[in-house]
């Protein structure tokens, strides 16, 4: 039953992090709750689908097409925190402070809000068809003597909603004039590790095939499998044998979003912030 | 974001340097045929569980299940993960390995099913 639990949680924790980000994030935008349920809903009914068609993506693409479905929804979700961050810097003062364009800005925010729900759901598809077809093997392998592992499952998944809370009550002790900043960080972060990640897959599918060497070994020090290398992983992108190349993507992907933020900051915005300091 | 401040022009420049590395580096010529290992998982068993490579050479693992279940093919230190699921068959490709035994599971029943590489 522990191991059923320990297996789950280690799936469920980067869903639950990123959730709670992206509801920190979305806090003072109308309807984000109701959209990050939805995001929610949606990556678990993708995963059942998913975890339906394991053995059909995975032969597709000669093979690779598992390493391939997933360097895409996460390129998807680089995109999708790229533009929120973009979206954020221009209209993030107005929605803290300027009630007066709030009203404009919260109808822009329905589409900002729609990404990070699709955020959402793909961080809950990539680990929950995990879980899905873990359970599953449980169920048609033990049958009736599954219930503890299921039950271990079960509270494995309630851990991780668990850290999803911890996360979103952790980051709303921030004040909120600090807020935006602190999340439109952690969010460049979240992005730029979901794109070396990526360029992991890509890697393992054969498509990227140069810059592969390793850039350092820190697997000694903190191992990327243990739950503090998994939190570090999803947080920041922590890798303990990352390649050239995604370090190289993880660099360029937090300076291109660093320069789109401060491209798109409205200058209005930046008065706003010297005066709020 | 405004912590980043500074990185930027650096960035900027490793980019491009980057992005021209990227365009040498694809000009040259790919490798020939990777060797190719299979491996079946019967029950909680790898058969056979112990692989002998030779060190400094990339291969593709080719592994078949032949449960019902699914099967979570992974190792931490070949680095790949892997879903299969049942009846089903999937290849991983393994970067060149220095000499050493490297472990892999069935992710979802890690403590029972396992298997080493031996690269020499």
């Amino acid at each position: 039953m522990l191991a059923a639990l320990i297996i789950v949680f280690r799936e469920v924790v980067e869903a639950g992090l990123v959730i709670g980000i992206v509801l920190a994030a979305t806090r003072s935008v109308g309807g984000s709750r109701l959209m990050t349920a939805a995001g929610i809903a949606g990556g678990i009914l993708g995963s059942c689908f998913v975890a339906v068609f394991a053995g059909t993506i995975a032969s597709a693409f000669a093979g690779y097409g598992q390493e391939l479905f997933n360097a895409a929804i996460l390129a998807i979700a680089v995109i999708m925190l790229a533009w929120h961050n973009t979206w954020m810097a221009r209209h993030g003062s107005e929605l803290a402070q300027d009630l007066r364009e709030a009203g404009e800005a919260v109808a822009h925010g329905k589409k900002s809000l729609l990404a990070l729900a699709l955020v959402v759901g793909i961080a809950v598809l990539r680990e929950g068809s995990e879980v899905v077809l873990f359970l599953y093997g449980i169920v048609i392998t033990d049958g009736g003597s599954g219930i503890s592992l299921l039950a271990g499952g079960f509270i494995g998944l309630l851990l991780g909603a668990a850290l999803s809370a911890l996360t979103y009550f952790g980051l709303l002790r921030v004040p909120v004039r600090h807020l935006f900043k602190v999340t439109s960080l952690l969010i460049a972060f979240l992005a730029a590790g979901m794109a070396a990640q990526s360029v992991f897959f890509l890697e393992q599918a054969g498509v990227i095939d140069f810059l592969g060497g390793t850039a350092w070994d820190s697997s000694a020090l903190l191992s990327e499998k243990s739950i503090a290398g998994r939190i570090l992983h999803t947080l920041i992108g922590y890798s303990d044998q990352p390649s050239i190349m995604q370090l190289l993507t993880y660099v360029a992907t937090l300076t291109i979003i660093y320069l789109l933020a401060r491209t798109f900051t409205s200058p209005g915005k930046q008065q706003a912030v010297r005066v709020s300091t | 974001m405004l912590c980043l401040h500074g990185a930027s022009k650096r960035g900027g420049l490793l980019i491009a340097t980057t992005l021209a590395l990227a365009s040498f580096a694809s000009l040259v010529a790919e490798a020939a045929d990777p060797m190719t290992y299979e491996i079946t998982l019967k029950d909680q068993k790898f058969a056979p569980a112990e692989l002998k490579v030779s060190a400094g050479t990339a291969f593709i693992i080719k592994l078949k299940n032949e449960n019902d279940a699914p099967a979570e093919f992974e190792s931490k230190e070949m680095k790949f993960e892997k879903v299969v699921a049942g009846h089903a068959e999937i290849v991983v490709k393994v970067k060149a390995l220095p000499k050493g035994i490297f472990k892999f599971v069935d992710e979802y029943h890690e403590d029972t099913a396992l298997g080493t590489v031996e690269a020499e």
